[in-house]
């Protein structure tokens, strides 16, 4: 049986006016309630990054677990240095690596990335998305990273260069190369005329 | 073209249709079932309870435990020195504290005048100053025929 979500505390979850930083002060000092907030704020985010590395919703939904059980053990005496995203980001990635690794059973390639960051798009309308989809398949694994924190999840670049550990210039330049690919790209270009 | 200047992060150069159709192909697709978020909350709540209740023991500030920690220590130390037996009271003749007067100590106390090495507690003679007098004293002392030293 599928509980149906509590819809009053999810909202008031939702209109919580704390910042990420002043409900991790609070859940240090053992506030459930606050962590509730954080994770419904993020769970969204967490879950789709997840299936857009791994591609199976039910491993996705094991890697939102996941993800939040290892956020959930730093405290107390969790420090933010960064956005919260930012922070996520390397774990939810990692885990999807391992989680893949354990659904497949399949011999380490070293292309784990590679291979996780390519799932075939699924309920999308045909056309423009495939031709999207499919442009986005022949960018780098790497650019294409890139592109999606920027534009999908929203990610500032500085946000993006602490998720990635990778220098700003490089987030930029990725960005602007991926773009540049797709401008040129007769699939997508339409979508990037302005 | 630089790309920094390219890339303003608040307006990015790309058209929204853009960003329409990138979000339709890899934006929200999995719901998350509320036994997910059911258990992921009880674990939490599970996890950071335990984390409240361990603040709830009182802790004292580190100045207070440094200051009781000071007291007890006087305290035991006091009780120690208080149990401890009073030293055996010697002559002051007994130089070596051996538990009599003898010419030994006669001998120690020439050895200390000899080096220069006195003080007021060799003043066996009372006279302030202290010398091969005290010396005798002690001497006559350890050769007493009655036994009575001191």
């Amino acid at each position: 049986m599928v509980r149906l979500p509590d819809s009053a505390n999810v909202q008031e979850c939702s209109r919580d006016p704390r910042t990420d930083q002043e409900l991790i002060a609070a859940a240090n000092t053992g506030d459930a309630a606050a962590f509730e907030v954080l994770y419904r704020r993020h769970r969204d985010w967490v879950v789709n990054l997840a299936f857009r590395f791994i591609g199976d919703r039910d491993l996705a939904l094991d890697v939102l677990q996941d993800t939040f059980l290892y956020f959930l053990k730093k405290f107390p005496g969790f420090e933010l240095t960064c956005q919260l995203r930012s922070f996520l980001y390397p774990a939810v990635r990692n885990l999807c690596i391992a989680a893949r690794r354990k659904a497949e059973r399949h011999q380490s390639t070293g292309n784990e990335l590679e291979d996780l960051e390519a799932p075939p798009p699924a309920g999308v309308a045909p056309a423009a998305h495939e031709h999207l989809a499919a442009a986005l398949a022949g960018l780098s694994a790497e650019h294409r990273e890139v592109l999606l924190l920027r534009f999908v999840d929203g990610l500032s670049l500085n946000e993006i260069a602490d998720a990635l550990e990778i220098p700003l210039g490089t987030v930029k330049s990725r960005l602007h190369n991926s773009l540049a690919v797709l401008r040129r790209d007769e699939r997508t270009k339409k979508l990037l005329e302005q | 073209m630089n790309h920094g200047d390219y890339l303003d992060e608040r307006q990015p150069e790309v058209p929204q249709q853009f960003i329409d159709a990138i979000t339709a192909a890899h934006g929200q697709r999995v719901l998350v079932p509320t036994e997910v978020d059911a258990a992921i909350l009880d674990k939490a709540r599970e996890h950071l309870q335990s984390v409240a209740g361990k603040r709830r023991i009182i802790r004292f500030p580190r100045w207070l435990a440094a200051a009781a920690a000071v007291v007890l220590a006087a305290t035991v130390a006091g009780v120690w020195l208080q149990k401890r037996p009073a030293p055996p009271a010697f002559a002051r003749e007994d130089l070596d504290h051996n538990g009599r007067v003898d010419i030994l100590d006669a001998f120690a106390l020439a050895r200390k005048v000899q080096q220069g090495a006195v003080s007021a507690q060799f003043d066996m003679n009372g006279d302030g100053v202290v010398n091969s007098r005290d010396i005798d004293v002690v001497a006559a002392q350890a050769v007493r025929l009655d036994g009575k030293q001191g």
